[in-house]
């Protein structure tokens, strides 16, 4: 397990912004990526998909800040989608049965591409 | 030749009559800042004691400062107002205006053809500096200003001899010869004394900054103490005997608040029996907070409802309708029916409980739902096993299976089981305590950055 820093970048397409996730989220790393998902439901853009292609370690924390993200974002009527998950994200999103909550591509086209099917 | 040697050796008299002066003060202000009295002064104390206090030192100072004169090119130079201006900076007219008396008087035993106007200044010193305190708002005005108002003091009090000595002529020569070394003189050992006043002031501030951080952290630190047994209290104090059945359990909190919990239903003897496990997204407060309510809405539910789903869906509906931010809980619920030894159970997202069988063969209880809180409508569904006697079923929070060794390695599912295969003839403590010794011997060395919960059933031989 490589500790790689956590980092977040934003990109967009069209109406979708996409937020790439890298290194571990955790505990003390989650509030940042907390941030860039609130600065964009706040300024009512809730059309979000995470990139997680490099994000190789997610904790609870992590977690509870993709589902608050998804709440809020389904409130004001859009979604927040993930895509690229990798081995260790996938498997404690199944674990906790997040795979039945959130709506989860392999490519990140897919994922800004199903906003607009 | 004789001429510049003879003004030479002068200024070397006069450099080194100055530096001794320096020197003087600078011990006196010094051991002045290690007082007690002096110390309160410049926190802003001020009764009519420290007044009194201040009226003395300085008095005493402006003595020192008038015989402790320096003979500059056969005239002399004094510090007198110095003391005076000093206690006036610190401790207000009243202050100011008594060092100042105290040197006046002083001053006038002496006689001369200066006395008036040098007393008079030395009394003007005293009061000006107390206005000067005034006008900032009763404080001391910071260094620059001080040194500003010494050398400005003492322009007053050459233009006081020179407008009021007699004869005319004398005061004219005196002030030429004296007047830029009484500026220069007094506006240097203004110079020490502000210097150290700012310091002391500056220490004081960081020490009094530093003494509350210390108080608020001491009090925090005593909150979350009581907020740990608090949390403590929600966990069965004891595990209720049950026939048949052997079972033990232990929360190990990674900070002093946790977000994991255990519980046990026990509805009496010979009926089925609950086992809860759960684990709160995040860390420290927050987690602890919802872990609180969590495990209350929980344990509710479980105690109305015979049917594990049931109660899972009920608590999942309420969990949700006050989870905010994100928060959602894992959770394993199991009912275990004694007559039957059936365990029914309902997995919300929680780390699969370990079925360890009584040959050694391993089986997880996989999820059936997601975790409680993440969205109000979720479908859950149950599963059973059925338990032989031997068979060893270990709940546990991934605080057991990510706890990583120094090489960043965890723990593991595997080495868990292997643990529990390893101890299972023992009892369900001695089993307990074994994988707990497994986790602190892989993990030896590193800090422990999450809960650790582990709950042990083991079916009793008939």
């Amino acid at each position: 397990m490589v500790s790689a820093p956590f980092q977040v970048s934003t990109k967009q397409d069209r109406d979708v912004d996409i937020i790439l996730f890298s290194g571990r989220m955790d505990a003390n790393s989650s509030p940042e990526g907390e941030n860039a998902i609130q600065s964009l439901v706040r300024s009512g853009r809730t059309k979000i998909v995470v990139n997680a292609s490099g994000l190789s370690y997610i904790s609870s924390s992590g977690l509870r800040v993709l589902l608050a993200g998804l709440k809020q974002a389904r409130q004001a009527g859009g979604d927040l989608r993930l895509a690229c998950l990798q081995p260790q994200v996938r498997d404690v999103i199944a674990m906790t049965g997040f795979n039945r909550i959130f709506t989860i591509f392999e490519q990140e086209e897919q994922a800004v591409g199903s906003f607009f099917s | 030749m004789d001429v510049p040697t003879g003004l030479l050796t002068e200024y070397a008299k006069i450099i080194h009559v100055l530096f001794q002066l320096v020197c003087v003060l600078s011990v006196i202000a010094y051991l002045l800042s290690r007082t007690p009295t002096f110390r309160d002064v410049v926190a802003g104390k001020l009764t009519w004691k420290h007044q009194a206090f201040l009226v003395l030192v300085f008095g005493a100072l402006s003595i020192y400062g008038t015989w402790g004169t320096i003979e500059i090119m056969g005239a002399p130079v004094n510090v007198r107002d110095l003391g005076p201006m000093v206690a006036g900076l610190l401790g207000g007219p009243v202050a100011g205006l008594g060092a100042g008396l105290v040197g006046a008087l002083y001053r006038s035993g002496m006689g001369g053809f200066t006395v008036v106007p040098c007393c008079l200044a030395t009394v003007i010193a005293g009061l000006l500096g107390g206005l000067l305190w005034l006008s900032s708002g009763r404080k001391f005005i910071g260094v620059g200003k001080a040194v500003l108002f010494a050398g400005g003091m003492e322009v007053l009090h050459n233009g006081l001899v020179l407008s009021m000595a007699e004869p005319r002529s004398m005061a004219e020569s005196l002030v030429a010869q004296i007047g830029i070394p009484m500026v220069l003189a007094n506006a240097g050992g203004m110079f020490i004394f502000a210097f150290i006043i700012s310091n002391l002031a500056a220490e004081q501030k960081t020490k009094g900054e530093r003494d509350t951080y210390h108080a608020e952290l001491e009090r925090k630190n005593a909150e979350l103490a009581v907020a740990r047994q608090i949390q403590e209290s929600f966990l069965p104090e004891s595990i209720p005997p049950i026939e048949g059945f052997d079972l033990a359990a232990r929360s190990i909190p990674a900070k002093e608040v946790g977000g994991d919990f255990y519980d046990v239903i026990a509805r009496g003897p010979g009926e089925p029996f609950g086992l809860i496990i759960a684990d709160v997204s995040g860390k420290g407060v927050p987690a602890a907070l919802f872990m609180a309510l969590s495990r209350t809405v929980t344990r509710a539910n479980a105690m109305w409802h015979r049917s594990p789903l049931q109660c899972i869906s009920d608590a999942n509906r309420m969990i949700s309708a006050d989870a905010r931010y994100g928060m959602f809980v894992t959770l394993c619920y199991g009912v275990v029916d004694p007559a039957s030894r059936t365990v029914r159970y309902v997995n919300a997202g929680h780390n699969p409980p370990l079925l360890v069988r009584a040959d050694g063969t391993r089986s997880d209880l996989g999820i059936t739902g997601p975790a409680l809180g993440a969205i109000g409508d979720a479908e859950y569904t149950d599963a059973h096993v059925t338990l032989s006697p031997g068979d060893i079923l270990v709940f546990y929070t991934d605080g057991v299976t990510e706890a990583v060794n120094a090489q960043d390695e965890e723990f593991g599912a595997g080495r868990l089981a292997d643990a529990v295969v390893a101890s299972r003839e023992r009892t369900a403590r001695d089993i307990l305590d074994a994988v707990m010794e497994s986790v602190a011997r892989h993990a030896r060395g590193m800090p422990q950055f999450d809960d650790i919960t582990l709950l042990v059933l083991k079916v009793g031989l008939p």
